[in-house]
């Protein structure tokens, strides 16, 4: 069976030259051949099997108040609409007409009463329902009438997290709870904290990455590159303030992977934060006054004991989530302190990212900045600005990671260079500390790579079965 | 005929392009156009001192994200999030990593020739102010690839001139043809 026969089927899926996707993985070792990084079968399979089937960020529901409002994204190589309705749910709708397939929609955003395709007229509702053809009853008598519900515009299952809309194509596949799995509790802390949550800034940025979308994705929960590859963050002071400690370089903490393919790095407070004049005995919220989580406030810590459990508050205390990252398209940055001026100012970072694959050598970045709705002014530039200067297409951290990523992406272009295979050996197995209330595989210590490997177990499991 | 654009969160006026427009043949326009072309070559030099020695200390420095519009929609192409919010210090920042640091994105340099072109310049109500804006096409290159990244922006300029002559960039705002940004980062100045 070819590549392209199994891709949509549960087989065993072999590349033209005869390999498995199985023969790509040694699982024993731990380690995976950079040929998934290079190969157009691989691709187009993953077209089918993850980004046709998964849960991917669309837009943040604050992009789109009113009804009528949408915005034009995409979930893999599909375009589709998100659009409010006038019940203020919100539809995900597949960006092409049911009548021939033209591209419906031809603006990135707008305001709309409904979707009237280009070609022959046929309309739309914002949900998404067939409403009517021009000319209907000379050109199809009560044909139409009669397929009402299966002309509509093809529609995703939709949920929402912290704001951010996440669609899926597959009706059939996991609900949003069950593919959150354990993770949904670590997020739901770091995203849901206050009364009135979080909105985007504004539209995304968008821009182009020479690499492959995995090297991003299964990078999240890499911490060990941060002394090397943000060598310069370290210099100018933002990380590494003591260029030997680990835990300076947020090296300390507590990773956490599911078996669904989620990862996300913790660094733990009590080592690698200063919590000068407070007594040892300050109680989690008295903490976090004090030092208040990313993008927050000292007064909207006091609406988190309405939203979160004590474990969650705890959580955000002692071993808050910095990068969080969800299988296969999403990730949530929440970093506080940061720097980015002359000025010696610090501030958070907020920013959520997805990345949309065009071939194996090219994907397209999204990226959010995230402010809590209840910011004051102050507070709200302080983080838009903080963001964008370390993170996006400007950010110079992330700058540092686009070359790792470009950096791999050229040795994968080449025979003998695809066959490296890329190592993931490091493990520190399950170290769960006995006051830790979050659930998933556990890995607290020194920052090594059993989350990543729990990313790549997850592909192969849904690539290679 | 005036022209009249909109800044986002400017800290300046918000209208651009109101007084009267310099003719290509005054002192004033040519001092403006060489201004944009020293800073151009400064830039392509690498040359990151030079050119924060070109800045006001004011200066406020912004790209801003752009989304497709339909033509009557009534709304601007440009949005209030931002690719570039730059001010002084953050730019002094930014200069110090790529002259001081092991800033791996820029080191060794990307290559860049940036094209100025379409300058036009009107007086402000403020003696020795101008609006000036231009045409940028800038190419880029990396390493060894043979494949170039283009990018072409229109910029939104305000440049002071001292009583001395001495010019310098008071406020930029860069609104970039793409809205999908054609290049893998911003680690250069447009």
């Amino acid at each position: 069976m070819t590549i392209m026969e199994a891709a949509g089927s549960g087989a065993a899926a072999r590349l033209a030259d005869g390999t498995s996707m199985r023969d790509l993985f040694d699982l024993d070792r731990r380690e995976v051949s950079l040929r998934v990084h290079h190969d157009p079968e691989i691709f187009a399979m993953e077209m089918e099997r993850i980004f046709a089937r998964s849960w991917l960020p669309v837009a943040h529901e604050s992009e789109i108040p009113n009804p009528g409002d949408f915005v034009r994204r995409y979930m893999g190589q599909d375009s589709c609409l998100v659009v409010r309705g006038d019940d203020g749910g919100i539809s995900v709708l597949l960006n092409a007409c049911s009548h021939r397939g033209m591209s419906l929609c031809r603006e990135e955003k707008g305001r709309a009463s409904n979707f009237k395709c280009p070609y022959h007229g046929w309309a739309f509702g914002k949900d998404g329902r067939f409403m009517g053809a021009p000319f209907e009853k000379q050109m199809y008598g009560d044909q139409l009438r009669h397929d009402v519900d299966r002309l509509r515009l093809v529609r995703a299952k939709t949920a929402l997290l912290g704001g951010m809309v996440f669609a899926n194509w597959d009706e059939d596949a996991e609900d949003f709870e069950t593919y959150l799995g354990d993770f949904g509790w670590y997020l739901k802390a770091a995203l849901e904290r206050t009364n009135r949550g979080l909105e985007a800034v504004g539209p995304p940025q968008r821009h182009i990455m020479r690499a492959n979308w995995k090297l991003l994705a299964e990078q999240l929960a890499d911490g060990y590159h941060a002394r090397a590859l943000h060598q310069s963050a370290g210099d100018m002071g933002t990380l590494g303030h003591n260029a030997n400690d680990p835990a300076s370089w947020g090296l300390i903490g507590i990773n956490v992977s599911t078996p669904g393919g989620h990862t996300l790095r913790c660094i733990d407070m009590r080592v690698t934060y200063n919590f000068q004049g407070m007594s040892a005995d300050a109680t989690p919220a008295e903490r976090l006054a004090a030092v208040p989580p990313p993008g927050a406030d000292a007064a909207m810590t006091r609406e988190f004991p309405q939203n979160l459990s004590e474990d969650q508050i705890r959580l955000l205390a002692d071993t808050p989530p910095l990068v969080m990252g969800l299988f296969p398209g999403t990730d949530f940055f929440m970093l506080m302190s940061v720097s980015g001026s002359e000025d010696g100012s610090h501030g958070p970072v907020m920013v959520a990212r997805t990345w949309i694959p065009r071939s194996p050598e090219l994907f397209e970045m999204l990226t959010w900045i995230l402010v809590e709705r209840d910011a004051s002014e102050e507070l709200r530039e302080r983080t838009k600005k903080t963001t964008i200067r370390n993170f996006g297409i400007s950010g110079y951290i992330e700058q540092d990671d686009a070359e790792a990523w470009q950096g791999i992406q050229k040795v994968a272009q080449g025979p003998i260079g695809r066959r490296l295979m890329s190592k993931y050996q490091a493990q520190i197995g399950i170290v769960k500390p006995d006051d830790f209330g979050g659930g998933g595989d556990v890995h607290a210590g020194f920052s090594r790579d059993d989350a990543q490997w729990a990313w790549w177990k997850r592909y192969a499991e849904v690539m290679a079965e | 005929m005036t022209e009249t654009f909109k800044i986002a969160q400017s800290s300046v006026p918000i209208s651009f392009g109101e007084g009267r427009r310099l003719r290509p043949t005054e002192g004033r326009y040519l001092e403006l156009l060489d201004f944009l072309w020293e800073e151009a070559a400064v830039l392509d030099r690498d040359d990151l001192l030079g050119w924060k020695d070109m800045l006001d200390q004011r200066i406020v420095y912004r790209m801003p994200v752009c989304v497709t519009r339909k033509r009557r929609s009534g709304e601007n192409f440009e949005t209030e999030t931002m690719h570039f919010d730059e001010d002084y210090l953050s730019i002094c920042f930014r200069i110090r990593r790529f002259e001081e640091t092991q800033a791996w994105a820029a080191d060794p340099p990307t290559r860049t020739r940036r094209f100025v072109t379409g300058v036009r310049a009107w007086e402000t109500s403020d003696m020795g102010l101008y609006d000036v804006t231009s045409s940028l096409l800038l190419v880029r290159s990396t390493d060894d690839d043979y494949r170039t990244d283009l990018l072409t922006a229109e910029r939104f300029d305000r440049i002071h001139v001292a009583d001395d002559g001495a010019a310098k960039l008071v406020e930029r705002k860069i609104i970039a043809d793409q809205t999908t940004i054609g290049t893998h980062n911003l680690a250069v100045f447009l």
